[in-house]
């Protein structure tokens, strides 16, 4: 058995369990990503943290009704992450100033916020996540952070669905051998 | 389907993203139980997905904090135990004394009963409510294709859409595909009449011809849905489309030796 699937075997069972004092191994790993994705729909880094709590706060209180039958833990946390985002997106407490912007926009804000918070250990590796071509990441992007589906994308950006799905899977494929280096580098 | 075309048809990308209908999850399991080498084909993407969005991301402390003292404090029973002290009783009330600690007990089993209860009901609703999302989610993916074929019907019902039959090359005359060509929307829809299967590594791609050169129009998307018309990218101008075999991803300029279908489009 791969050491992911026992990890998540050890993840659930820390949850099934209610084991409070170990659910900061929980927090370690799945932490980064999913502040990652929060911040692509907030882009404020404070409100951005705030939402991070309640998505995990929500993560151990809901920690019953996670089903592995229906995907993977990542899954289920990115799910309750970007819902928590989606859902302040739409409340007052939002900056209206990035209330109505348009999904168009969103993407260009994605592709710039990328990059500016430059972190000395992962240098090596963001220059590397930028060579993926753009029309690639922009389609990875949205399934990813906005949590668009491939016929949204196809219909809202006017993009063929073949092309979609082959460039949803390129980006994947060449983001796999970024990071395989940047493991061994 | 084989292994190698369930892993390169995307499922598993769509798997780990959450955007597989209940019907498709189930089927990804079973998939790992027959062939368990895609458990490690999907860990790898979910690894990479991981790996992906933390990139340049540093947390502040202040978060894991509060988490851990929310966990903390929620996680291992807040619950005050209330302590009911009883006064020694007086003889003459012994029968009173007796009758309360009866409806004391009494209370505390229908409180104990009434508490299990409850906590299997707020377990079912929570399941009630994910069954909901998912049958939720499963009615947007009906409904989006609902409209998508009012819409194709529309379309292909519209007199200004032109069909063009794309008949295939002497060195592949069985292959057959149709274009229909709004002129007035410049939409470009395709359907697959008879093309053979591809090897994994290979996509069909359409190429319009404006003005003499080709110009990419799309990949085709090769499924046993592909006889219902996909929609390509949109040109207000062309004389001919082709549909030539490229590597997968599709290519910049098409290799016109791998040419299988063309038709004329005016």
């Amino acid at each position: 058995m791969s050491d992911q699937k026992n990890r998540d075997i050890e993840f659930v069972k820390i949850l099934s369990d209610g084991d409070s004092s170990k659910f900061d191994l929980l927090y370690d790993y799945f932490s980064g990503a999913l502040f990652g994705v929060v911040k692509k729909i907030i882009p404020d880094e404070e409100q951005a943290a705030d939402i991070l709590q309640d998505a995990f706060i929500k993560i151990w209180d809901k920690r019953d009704s996670y089903d592995s039958s229906k995907g993977t833990l990542f899954t289920w946390m990115l799910n309750i992450s970007r819902n928590t985002a989606i859902d302040f997106t739409r409340s007052r407490n939002f900056k209206s100033s990035t209330k109505n912007r348009k999904l168009e926009d969103n993407v260009g804000i994605i592709n710039k916020t990328t990059g500016t918070h430059t972190n000395t250990d992962v240098i090596g590796m963001n220059e590397v996540v930028e060579t993926l071509p753009a029309d690639q990441r922009q389609i990875i992007d949205l399934m990813y952070f906005n949590g668009l589906s491939q016929e949204e994308i196809s219909n809202e950006f006017n993009i063929p669905l073949g092309t979609v799905k082959t460039r949803a899977r390129s980006a994947i494929s060449k983001l796999r051998a970024v990071f395989k280096v940047g493991i061994q580098a | 389907m084989n292994k190698e075309e369930y892993i390169s048809s995307g499922i598993l990308e769509r798997y780990v993203l959450g955007q597989c209908t209940s019907e498709e999850s189930s089927e990804v399991l079973r998939m790992i139980s027959v062939y368990p080498e895609i458990q490690g084909e999907l860990d790898e993407i979910e690894s990479t997905l991981i790996q992906y969005a933390a990139t340049n991301v540093v947390v502040p402390d202040r978060v894991k904090n509060a988490v851990m003292a929310h966990v903390k404090s929620g996680g291992n029973g807040t619950q005050t135990t209330n302590v009911v002290t009883m006064s020694p009783p007086q003889n003459k009330f012994n029968w009173l004394a007796a009758a309360s600690v009866v409806l004391l007990l009494g209370s505390a089993f229908l409180n104990y009963v009434q508490y299990t209860r409850n906590n299997s009901l707020s377990g079912e609703i929570a399941s009630l409510r994910d069954q909901n999302s998912v049958f939720a989610n499963d009615l947007d993916v009906t409904k989006a294709g609902y409209e998508k074929s009012q819409q194709l019907f529309a379309f292909l019902n519209d007199t200004a859409t032109k069909v063009i039959s794309m008949k295939g090359v002497p060195t592949s005359p069985n292959s057959q595909a149709t274009i229909y060509w709004n002129k007035k929307t410049s939409e470009v829809y395709l359907s697959v009449n008879s093309l053979d299967k591809q090897q994994s590594e290979y996509d069909y791609q359409l190429w319009a011809i404006v003005d003499g050169a080709p110009v990419n129009a799309g990949i085709l998307q090769m499924s046993d849905t592909s006889s219902i018309p996909q929609k390509m990218e949109s040109f207000s101008n062309a004389q001919a489309f082709a549909v030539t075999i490229e590597k997968k991803g599709g290519s910049v300029s098409p290799t016109l030796e791998k040419m299988v279908v063309i038709g004329n489009a005016i």
